[in-house]
């Protein structure tokens, strides 16, 4: 009884070569090839460069150079006490005026409408 | 014309595997397409073996051949082509399906519950069915080992060399695996050798 429950290597041989036995699936190597072919021609394609960050770039530096040279003249006229030649003489005029006349700080106003209000 | 084109195949086909090595090196698609030819059958049938026949081994086999195009450099020697393929298509495999393991049916139960008698012996398709199920059910190096020293002929060498292992770890798995095949198929040997012999009783 032992016997029959045991499998000798031919017979188990015999079964192994009932295994089954998968064809190729249809258009596989078609499709390998198409694949191939796709990774071919993707090497082939020069990829375009990003120019455009490196151009802002330089032009970020050129634009700058103005500016600090405007900042630099005006903080020596402003230091120098020299830029007031350079100012339209009507402004420098009411200026002038402005200063002559003391500060208005119009606070005397604000204390007589006060004493208005309280009689 | 023609006759220089047929005499270009007719090149690609006597050339050996270095030499479309060497030419696929220098992206020579249809000296790649020559390697492809001989050797992807293979691939594929060792994938899907390994796999249980899942969807998935052309898909695992191809993208072999294509890690061979971007860099056919990787394969030092020609001779070493086939167990080079056979590594990198069974290492994705084993990747992809480390998420999601493979199922194995229970073939032996289904097959054992669809007689209508019990006496009645199985046929060709439904024994192929219980001894594909009983591979499955091997330890995945067991059933590589199986696959490539049986199904594919491969010298135990080479299998060793394909699987990494020493030639003894290799014999050691092959004899587990038969052991084990034994053990699963022997409850019901007489009906699936019966089966194979094509009675019905």
């Amino acid at each position: 009884m032992m016997r029959d429950k045991q499998m000798n290597d031919d017979e188990l041989d015999r079964l192994l070569a009932a295994a089954s036995r998968p064809a190729l699936p249809v258009g596989a190597l078609a499709r390998l090839n198409a694949r191939l072919a796709q990774e071919s021609g993707a090497g082939n394609v020069i990829a375009l460069q990003r120019k455009a960050p490196a151009q802002r770039r330089r032009l970020g530096w050129l634009a700058g150079l103005p500016l600090a040279a405007s900042l630099a003249l005006g903080l020596y006229l402003g230091s120098a006490g020299g830029g007031s030649s350079l100012l339209p003489a009507a402004f420098t005029e009411t200026l002038v005026g402005v200063s002559s006349a003391g500060p208005e700080t119009g606070i005397e106003e604000a204390e007589s409408w006060a004493e208005e209000d309280l009689t | 014309m023609l006759a220089s084109v047929r005499q270009q195949r007719a090149d690609l086909h006597q050339a050996s595997d270095a030499d479309l090595l060497l030419a696929a090196s220098r992206k020579d698609q249809a000296a790649f397409s020559r390697l492809v030819e001989r050797h992807f059958t293979l691939v594929h049938r060792v994938v899907w073996r390994q796999s249980n026949g899942h969807a998935d081994a052309e898909d695992i086999a191809q993208e072999a051949f294509l890690r061979l195009w971007r860099n056919p450099a990787q394969v030092r020697e020609a001779g070493a082509l086939k167990g080079w393929l056979l590594r990198v298509a069974h290492n994705l495999m084993m990747d992809r399906f480390r998420q999601t393991p493979l199922q194995v049916l229970d073939d032996e139960d289904r097959i054992v519950d669809s007689r209508d008698n019990a006496e009645e012996a199985l046929g060709r398709t439904e024994v192929a069915a219980a001894i594909d199920g009983a591979i499955a059910r091997l330890p995945e190096r067991q059933r590589f080992a199986l696959t490539l020293v049986h199904f594919e002929q491969l010298t135990n060498i080479a299998a060793a060399e394909v699987m990494e292992v020493s030639v003894d770890a290799l014999e050691s798995l092959l004899s587990r695996a038969r052991r084990s095949l034994k053990e699963q198929l022997a409850a019901h040997k007489d009906m699936l050798l019966a089966g194979l012999a094509g009675e019905r009783t």
